[in-house]
Order: C-alpha cells, then sequence, then structure tokens
C-alpha cells in the first residue's frame, strides 16, 4: 500500500552564551568533569535559578530569524521527572507561554519547489548534565547541567526524509549565521528529534507517532526516517498496529530501538516555575534586536545572485554556511575578474580539500587573500588553469602563498609572444623535413611542434599562444 | 467537580511518581489522608473562578517593582566555579571527579 | 532582656561585651532540657564573640547586630556546618557554600551560636515532624513551641540568643511567636532573599526573623534586605533602613490609623483568643485608631488553596533529594528506580511524604485543572480581598491562631487537622504580604497570645512603625 508520512521535528540547539542558564558557570565542554559546576548547577538544596539574560537575546534573535512572534510575556515551567543528569528532579522549560511562536521556514521539497514549514514554537530550557557507564556502575559529570537551549518545534509539514534533512540543515545554518549556536553536531550543540507518522495517501486523520531521540546528524535523520517509514509501513501492511513509542536510532545497524512506550507513567506534571519571574521582554528591546539581525541565508542567496551574477546553485552552496560565504566575500575583495571564477575555485577545488580532509573553511589553510592571488594568476594566463589545481594542492598542503608554490615549481607560464616566437622559429629552422611533411598535408606534424616548443619551455609556454605563432611561422614557410 | 473517591490504586500510583513506597500496610493511613484534604478542597468547587487568572505567585503582582531597574536581569559573565572536591563533598559515592551511581543509566 | 538596639548602646559604653552575651546566651542554652539545637558552635561562637570585641575596642562596631548571638533555623544554608533541615535525608549534610541570610548576618558582625531544630522541611506546626529530639515550649513544657520554627521561637525565649531566623511559608513563624509570647514578623514575599533557604514552597517561603521587639527587627531587617544577585523573587529595594525611625516611633503615631478587622476569624476563635482580640480592638481604638469590620470573602477557602499550592511546590522541590548528588543514599537497594524509591523513603519523614503525595496528586494528569489550578485561580480572589480591603483600612489586625499553645502529641493523632490552625495565618502568605505576630495577652494557664498586624504588600516599614508604635503604649 501507498504512504505519505507525516513528519515533525524537535530541534535541540544549545545557545552559545558565555555562561549557564541559571548560574554563573562558564559553559565548557572540554574541562574536567564537574569543575564548571556551582551549587546551583547541581541542584545542592536552597539554590534558585537566575536567567541568563544573553539566553533570552539569543532566543528572539531565533524567534524574529525564523518569523515568529515573540511573546512580550512569557514564563517558565518545571518539568517534573527523575533522572541522574537532571540533579533538581524538573527541568526548567516553557510549556504554557512559550518565548516565540507562530513561525515558518520554507525549504525546497523533492520537486525543487520552495514550499513553507510551520513553525510552533520556539522555547526556552535547559540542558542535563551527562552520564557514562563503567561496568555496573554510572559515573554522572553535571559540567553540562544547565546549559541554556531553545527547542524549536516544527509544524509536521514534512513528507520525505530530504525535506527534513533540509529543514534541519537550514535551521542549523541560521542559528550559525545569527551567532547563537556553534552549529557543531558532533559536540552535541544541535540535536534533532523526529516525529513520524504514516496515513495512506488521500487520508486525512493523521497515524500513531513515534519519536526517534536525538539525532545529531543530517544523515542520521535521513536514514531513520527511511527505516522507520519502513518500519510502520510493514507493520500496517500486516494489519499491526504502531505503537506510541520513543525511540533510538542506532548509527551501526541503521535501526531504530525503543527507549520507552509511552504510558501513564509519563506525567510531567507541568506547572510554573515559583523560583523565577515572569518573563517579561520589552517592544523596544525586540525592535533593537530586529535592527541588529545579521543577513540572513535567504537574503545573502538574492544578493549573490544580483550583485556578483552567480548562478543560483553557487548561490546556495555558497551561502549554505556562513563561514563559506564569508571566504568567498573576501576572496573578491583580493580580486578584480568575475565572482564566478571565484566562486568555481573556492566551490569546486578548495571545498574538495576541505572535504577531503574534513577540515572547516573558517580554519582554511590557504586564507582568502591566496586563493584570490592564486585565480588571478590563472586570469592573466600566467599559468594554466591544469597547473593551478596542482598549485592550490601544494598551497594548501604546504601552507605556502601563491607566488611561492608557483615559483619553487618554476610553472610561470611563457605568455611572452616575442620569446615564444623566437623559439618557434629556431625549432621551425632546425627541422626542414618536418615542414616539408607539414606543408605536404601532413597535419599531424603540428603537434610534433607544439611538443618540441613545449619541451624546450619545460611546458611553460602559453600553449593558445604556441599554437597561434606556429600556425604564422608555418604559413610563412608556405608563401 | 463531582466528589472523588480515591483508590488505593491512586494512591500508589502517585508514590510512584513522587518515587514513595508505599507498604501495603500504610496505603490505608495515606489514602484516608489524601481523601480528608481533597473532600476538603471541595469546597472551592463552589467558587466561581471564570474569567479568573491563576495567580501563581505573589511577584506577578509586582512585575513593575521588579522590573523597575536592570537588576532582575542577568549579565552573561563568568563567575568562577566551584572546586570539584566541593561539589562532590556530599555525593554519596564518587569516582574519579564525579558522582558514582551503581546502577547503569540508559542514555536518553 | 534588653533590645539588641540598647545592647548595642551598652557594648559601646563597654557596660557589656560580645563574649559576656555570648557565654551567657551559652549558658542558657547548656543548662536548658530543651532539645533546641540540631549543631551548636559554642567554640565558633566565642571566637565570633572576640573578634566583636576587638572590634568594640577599637571603636569599630560594624553594625547594632555586631556581637549579638542569634541562631538559624536549620533550614537556612551554613557554609561548612551541618544543615540538615530536620530531616534524615540531610542528616550529615554540609554546605559547600554560604547562604544569604547566613552570610549576611555573620558579615554584620553577628554571633552564630548554633542551628536550631524545626519541623521537617517547614512541615509542621508543632515542631514534632522531626527525626531529633522534639523541642517543647519554654513558657510550660507541656506545650509545643509551635512550629515550624519550634525552636527558634524556644531559642530566643529561653535566652539561648537574642534573636532568631525562621521561615515562613504559611504561618511557621507567626504561630511560634504567638505560642511562645515573643514577636515574629515575615516580611513582604520577595523581600528578602531566598537563595540559600531550602525549599518548601517557593512562591510562598520567606525567611522570617523572631525576636524580643520590633525595635529588634528593625536592626535585624537592614541586614537581610540587600538585594541579592542570586535570588530573582528578591525585589530590588535596597536594604530597610528603620531602626532610628523605630527607635524614636511612640503610640500617639497611630492616632487616626485605620485597622481593619474580619469578624469572621475572631468568632473562629477559643473564648480566650476572642476576648484578647477584642481587648486589642479596644487598645487600638485607646490609641486614636479608628477600628472598622472588614470582608475578606475568600480568606475561608485558604486552608485548601494552601494545602494545594504547597504540596504541589514542595512536590517538585523536594525531588532533588533523591540520594544520587547528596544527601541519605540507601544501602538497600540495586538499580536506579530502587536507589530512588528507597533513598527517599528512608529520608524523608510521614508529614513530608503525605504532603508530597497530596502534591504530586494535586498537578497530576487529568486532575490539575481541578485542583492546582483552581487553587491558583482562587488564590488571585483572595489576592483581590486583600487590596479591596486595603482600600478601607492600613493595617488588618488578625488572630494568629484560634487557641495558645497546643499541647504536646495532639498533632499524631490527626495530621489533617492540624492544618485547619492554619486558616489565620494563611491568607496573608498567599499574597505575599508583610505581617506580623506582637506579644498581647495570655491564657489563664499563663499561655501567651499574640496579635497579628497584616500590612500592605511592600510596606514593611509602615507595617513595623505601627507596630513598634503599639509596642511602646504604657
Amino acid at each position: 500500500m501507498s504512504y505519505e508520512a507525516i513528519i515533525g521535528l524537535e530541534i535541540h540547539a544549545q545557545l552559545s552564551t558565555q555562561t549557564k542558564a541559571w548560574c554563573f558557570c562558564e559553559i565548557n565542554t572540554t574541562a574536567y568533569e564537574n569543575t564548571k559546576t556551582c551549587p546551583v548547577c547541581t541542584a545542592q538544596p536552597g539554590t534558585l535559578p537566575f536567567l541568563n539574560t544573553k539566553a533570552v537575546d539569543y532566543a528572539i534573535r531565533a524567534g524574529l530569524a525564523l518569523n515568529c512572534e515573540i511573546n512580550l510575556l512569557s514564563k517558565f515551567d518545571r518539568k517534573n521527572y527523575f533522572y541522574p543528569d537532571l540533579p533538581k528532579g524538573y527541568q526548567i522549560t516553557q510549556f504554557e507561554r512559550p518565548i516565540a511562536i507562530n513561525g515558518s521556514l520554507s525549504i525546497l521539497d523533492d520537486e525543487g519547489h520552495e514550499k513553507k514549514v510551520g513553525i510552533q514554537r520556539i522555547q526556552m530550557e535547559e540542558d542535563t548534565g551527562k552520564s557514562m557507564h563503567m561496568g555496573d556502575s554510572s559515573l554522572i559529570n553535571l559540567n553540562r547541567s544547565g546549559t541554556p537551549l531553545i527547542e524549536i518545534v516544527g509544524e509536521p509539514d514534512i513528507r520525505s526524509a530530504k525535506e527534513a534533512s533540509g529543514y534541519f540543515k537550514k535551521i542549523q545554518s541560521i542559528l550559525v549565521y545569527l551567532d547563537i549556536c556553534h552549529g557543531n553536531m558532533q559536540e552535541g550543540n544541535l540535536r534533532c528529534d523526529v516525529n513520524l507518522s504514516l496515513r495512506k495517501k488521500g487520508a486525512k486523520e493523521f497515524g500513531t507517532r513515534t519519536e526517534v531521540k536525538n539525532l545529531n546528524s543530517f544523515r542520521s535523520v535521513e536514514r531513520a526516517i527511511a527505516y522507520e517509514w519502513e518500519r510502520q509501513a510493514s507493520l500496517l501492511d500486516n494489519g499491526q498496529k504502531v505503537q506510541q513509542q520513543t525511540l533510538l536510532f542506532d548509527v551501526e545497524s541503521g535501526k531504530t530501538r525503543v527507549l520507552r512506550t509511552k504510558s501513564d507513567a509519563d506525567d510531567y506534571r507541568y506547572f510554573p516555575e515559583p523560583d523565577l519571574m515572569p518573563l517579561v521582554i520589552t517592544q523596544e528591546r525586540v525592535v533593537k534586536i530586529k535592527e541588529e539581525l545579521p543577513e540572513l541565508p535567504d537574503d545573502k542567496i538574492r544578493r549573490f545572485v544580483t550583485d556578483y551574477s552567480l548562478p543560483l546553485y553557487d548561490a546556495e552552496v555558497l551561502s549554505s554556511s556562513l563561514s563559506l560565504a564569508n571566504y568567498f566575500e573576501e576572496c573578491l575583495t583580493f580580486f578584480d575578474g568575475e565572482p564566478k571564477k571565484i566562486s568555481n575555485w573556492v566551490m569546486v577545488e578548495l571545498l574538495k580539500l576541505i572535504n577531503e580532509y574534513n577540515a572547516d573553511i573558517s580554519k582554511s589553510p590557504v586564507p582568502a587573500k591566496e586563493l584570490a592571488s592564486l585565480v588571478n594568476f590563472v586570469q592573466k594566463g600566467e599559468i594554466s588553469g591544469k597547473i593551478g589545481k596542482d598549485v592550490l594542492v601544494k598551497m594548501y598542503d604546504e601552507k605556502k602563498t601563491a607566488s611561492e608554490v608557483i615559483n619553487e615549481l618554476g610553472v610561470k607560464q611563457i605568455s611572452d609572444t616575442d620569446s615564444i616566437e623566437k623559439i618557434v622559429r629556431e625549432i621551425v629552422d632546425s627541422n626542414p623535413g618536418e615542414v616539408e611533411k607539414y606543408l605536404n598535408g601532413k597535419d599531424r606534424v603540428f603537434g610534433f611542434f607544439v611538443g618540441q616548443v613545449m619541451k624546450q619551455t619545460k611546458g611553460q609556454a602559453n600553449p593558445q599562444i604556441v599554437s597561434e605563432t606556429l600556425k604564422k611561422i608555418l604559413s610563412e614557410k608556405n608563401e | 467537580m463531582a466528589k472523588l473517591s480515591v483508590t488505593s490504586e491512586q494512591v500508589k500510583h502517585v508514590g510512584k511518581l513522587a518515587k514513595l513506597e508505599i507498604k501495603d500496610s500504610e496505603v490505608e493511613a495515606f489514602k484516608e489522608h489524601l481523601q480528608k484534604v481533597l473532600d476538603y478542597a471541595q469546597e472551592l468547587a463552589e467558587v466561581n473562578t471564570d474569567g479568573i487568572e491563576p495567580l501563581f505567585s505573589p511577584v506577578y503582582e509586582n512585575i513593575d517593582i521588579y522590573t523597575k531597574d536592570e537588576s532582575y536581569q542577568r549579565k552573561d559573565e563568568i563567575k568562577e566555579s566551584l572546586a570539584n572536591e566541593a561539589i562532590l563533598r556530599n555525593a554519596p559515592e564518587k569516582s574519579q571527579g564525579q558522582f558514582k551511581l551503581n546502577a547503569v543509566i540508559e542514555e536518553e | 532582656m534588653k533590645d539588641i538596639f540598647h545592647l548595642h548602646e551598652q557594648m559601646k559604653l563597654k557596660k557589656t561585651s560580645a563574649v559576656e552575651l555570648t557565654q551567657e546566651c551559652l549558658k542558657n542554652a547548656n543548662e536548658s532540657k530543651n532539645p533546641v539545637f540540631i549543631s551548636k558552635l559554642d567554640d565558633r561562637a566565642l571566637l565570633q564573640a572576640q573578634r566583636a570585641q576587638e572590634r568594640f575596642s577599637k571603636n569599630q562596631s560594624l553594625s547594632y547586630l555586631d556581637g549579638i548571638p542569634f541562631t538559624l533555623k536549620d533550614l537556612f544554608i551554613t557554609q561548612d556546618i551541618r544543615t540538615t533541615a530536620s530531616s534524615k535525608i540531610l542528616y550529615n549534610y554540609i554546605p559547600p557554600y554560604d547562604g544569604y541570610v547566613s552570610e549576611n548576618l555573620q558579615k554584620a558582625g553577628g554571633v552564630l551560636i548554633g542551628k536550631v531544630s524545626c519541623d521537617q522541611f517547614g512541615m509542621g506546626s508543632t515542631n514534632e515532624n522531626t527525626p531529633f529530639p522534639k523541642c517543647f515550649n519554654p513558657v510550660n513544657d507541656a506545650y509545643v513551641a509551635g512550629g515550624s520554627s519550634g525552636a527558634s521561637a524556644a531559642s530566643v525565649k529561653e535566652n539561648s540568643s537574642y534573636y532568631s531566623i525562621g521561615t515562613d511559608t504559611g504561618g511557621s513563624t507567626r504561630l511560634p511567636a504567638h505560642f511562645c509570647g515573643i514577636v515574629g514578623y515575615k516580611p513582604t514575599y520577595g523581600r528578602v532573599s531566598r537563595y540559600g533557604q531550602i525549599a518548601f514552597a517557593s512562591s510562598l517561603d520567606q525567611a522570617a526573623p523572631l525576636a524580643n521587639s520590633v525595635l529588634d527587627m528593625g536592626c535585624i531587617i537592614e541586614h537581610i534586605t540587600s538585594k541579592d544577585q542570586r535570588d530573582p523573587t528578591q525585589a530590588p529595594l535596597g536594604a530597610m533602613n528603620l531602626v532610628s525611625q523605630l527607635s524614636q516611633a511612640k503610640p500617639s503615631d497611630l492616632k487616626g490609623k485605620k485597622i481593619g478587622y474580619s469578624s469572621y476569624f475572631i468568632e473562629a476563635c477559643d473564648s480566650e483568643v476572642k476576648k484578647a482580640m477584642y481587648e486589642a480592638i479596644d487598645t487600638f481604638k485607646k490609641l486614636g485608631c479608628e477600628c472598622v469590620e472588614i470582608d475578606l470573602p475568600h480568606a475561608k477557602y485558604s486552608v485548601s488553596v494552601y494545602y494545594l499550592i504547597a504540596t504541589s511546590e514542595a512536590s517538585a522541590n523536594l525531588a532533588r533529594f533523591d540520594g544520587i548528588h547528596f544527601g541519605h543514599r540507601t544501602n538497600q537497594a540495586s538499580g536506579l528506580e530502587e536507589t530512588y524509591i528507597k533513598s527517599r523513603t528512608e529520608g524523608f519523614g510521614d508529614e513530608v511524604k503525605r504532603r508530597i503525595l497530596i502534591g504530586t496528586f494535586s498537578l497530576s494528569s487529568g486532575y490539575q485543572d481541578a485542583y492546582f489550578s483552581k487553587a491558583c485561580k482562587v488564590r488571585r480572589l483572595i489576592s483581590n480581598d486583600f487590596k479591596e480591603a486595603f482600600n478601607k483600612c492600613d493595617f488588618i489586625l488578625n488572630p494568629v491562631c484560634a487557641s495558645a499553645a497546643f499541647k504536646r502529641g495532639e498533632s499524631k493523632s490527626d495530621p489533617f487537622k492540624m492544618y485547619m490552625n492554619d486558616l489565620f495565618t494563611i491568607p496573608a502568605s498567599l499574597s505575599g504580604l508583610p505581617c506580623l505576630s506582637i506579644p498581647f495577652s495570655q491564657t489563664k494557664e499563663g499561655l501567651p497570645i499574640g496579635i497579628q498586624l497584616i500590612g500592605k504588600s511592600f510596606q514593611d516599614e509602615e507595617l513595623l512603625l505601627s507596630a513598634r508604635a503599639f509596642e511602646v503604649r504604657q
């Protein structure tokens, strides 16, 4: 049978503030265990949370960038559950009245058409600590406890794995553009929960959904959706029911497994957090944050297309991450030619190296200035495009400037017509037999002359000029 | 609101939520107490609260006093954390600078 | 016993000294049969007293509290000094940090005699809900000292300290003050930082001093009202400087004040308290006050509202006592779930368990609207009643309790019946209003009877000044 998937994503993003949500502890993921902790984030008796106002600014930024309404009066609630990495016995979150609601984000559907995904709400909350197994026991580290998070709850408007990862990617890129989240998935800065249910194509009512928790890569999101889709479909095909469950996705096996089945025991007893003030935000504060919002990916794409005459595809690739876009624009400040030329080199040659080394463009061993200088050499014909690629590899590997590598390799192209003409004449004059053959119609001999010139110039002669000069001199012989 | 009759199962369920053990020998006493409180609280049903905003804390009635200056906002400035030994001072068990628990926890 | 205010003058004149006062208090504490203290700090207190005395000898005293012995209810966090909340679950808890109240009073030169008993986590009206020996009323040992800050009141009444800081969630300071015949003052909710005060019910809890006079309250409150950047629910009003005004207050200041009272509450009291209340009204009239009947139509629902809200908040506040990060951990468990359940079941007393169960139920799915949320709506109506009433009067005069002190052991027979005793103190707590209980009369048997004055929100100064004017009447 043919089903349609109803998919909604909940994305948890750690905010990149200096300090935690409720206390003055530094957020530091590499510190020794339980050294970035204090009475508040370890929930010692008698302690109280005090909201970090920067986290509020960041949440407002996210709300505005995702086209939300900002609630000028929101509040915090306690979500009650026991867990060893949650020392208070409740998580402070926003249940009844979150900071931002009713937003949207446009993505591309599988046919490449633009489509809007609703953002139901953005709520502020806190991260938990971490636990680690040691044989039969567990060790608990509370350095992460109380790190501010926003949870972006999307409407179930997504219909495919590709849409889902596209949506997730776009959220990630926006959060990094806003400078409110480091966006590093390996470090857990961003986690995604996928809610998925199936219904027969054309049906109106929703099926029972499952929730796959804590996906930390775009690829895992796609794979988890593909697996759940398949699994639920086969259950339904066999007349079985889908159970409302919370699942975990195993990256090794590519399968989901049950974490818990939803039941009455999940009673979080939400109620307003009496230790915090209601969150009052002035309209002036919202306006100020709005004015200071940076350019977002969609605007950047439009600008790249209009200002730099880039194809839409290039603009999208370059804008997919803020550091890439910044790198590209920095190159342009050192370059006079067509921006498209830079775009080609960044998108194709440099990104190939970056990806190969699993590196980060913001830490590229080839600074923007040097990439621009390399492209300049090519544009002026001082080196060939083909040699340019080799030069770039060496620049990347050895962290050298373009001109250093070109000099070292001695690959600078000879484009000076006079000196090329001198070499060509010498070769033509010292090979009268070959000239004869050429004049008698053996065109292949032309290649012999090119080869000789290249040999003599160690490949540095500009091939186009060589070819033009040869034709000119050989035609003189014909007269 | 109809009058509610508390069952032993409910008492045990609530105990489970609160992580408290209610022994069979204690159920009756806890049930009786809870029943008395709920019976008494039945009086609230007679109060008309249509259109009344709940009051969760006195602070909701004094927001202007609290927001009159910037002190209700906390700046994002790091202060030194507590030493590891101090944080773990009261831990029932500890190991390698961490809280220790003799149980395997499912990661969430 | 003299006022802190006057003791300070005498210490300046070297007529008495911090060491002398401290030795006296320690002597009284050590000779008393009343198990008031959970931790007594003789050596540390004497050291603090010596330092204070040195400051006086150099004419560098820090404040009215410098060198004055005091006690803290064992709900207040004291760095490196055991803090138990009068419970098994925190039996051996040694805080790694100092709370606001402890820190500020000692910074002002206060000499901490010790940490005193209370009802476990502040839950009770008799100081009998505790795994520690139960303290009793210093006036008559057949009676309880009241609760939950019973031992705080007892330590002041027995002259083991000149003041004590208790906590007041639904009357826990006003009641023992009434039972023991001293002054108990609950500031407006949000006046004193709660940082370092072990929570019972966050929207109601407030640190509340117990002392011998209203004038002493002025000396104390100054040091626990500065803005603390660790409690967002503390109002940024700054330290309350009232001592000199209080010291000059006179009965005639009360002329023209309007005192509101509700017969509903007075008539609900036993004959001796009722008689005292009407005498109090007469006394205010004689001092030139106008006494007007007021109506608080929803106040009668206070007990229901309070026991749903306070227990709901408590059910979450006490979740952190789970045997994982600090406090008692069972040695009878295998696995996580058992560790939680057994640690908590072993660590909490019955009354605490009863309240956690009520609160958990009141918040639980399917019941929250009818219980917790409904209670919060009625709380609003109660608060509105007070606003209305304060259009007609400057203060409200109310009984503290329907009777004088309870007999010991009474609370055991029916724990629910005890809740009803809070009817008179709870309404002001639900609205966060400042209120105090001051000694007024006594029963035939000689048990103290206090009266309660309730002021307008964040107008603690006016309340204290009028209470002082009343206190110094002839």
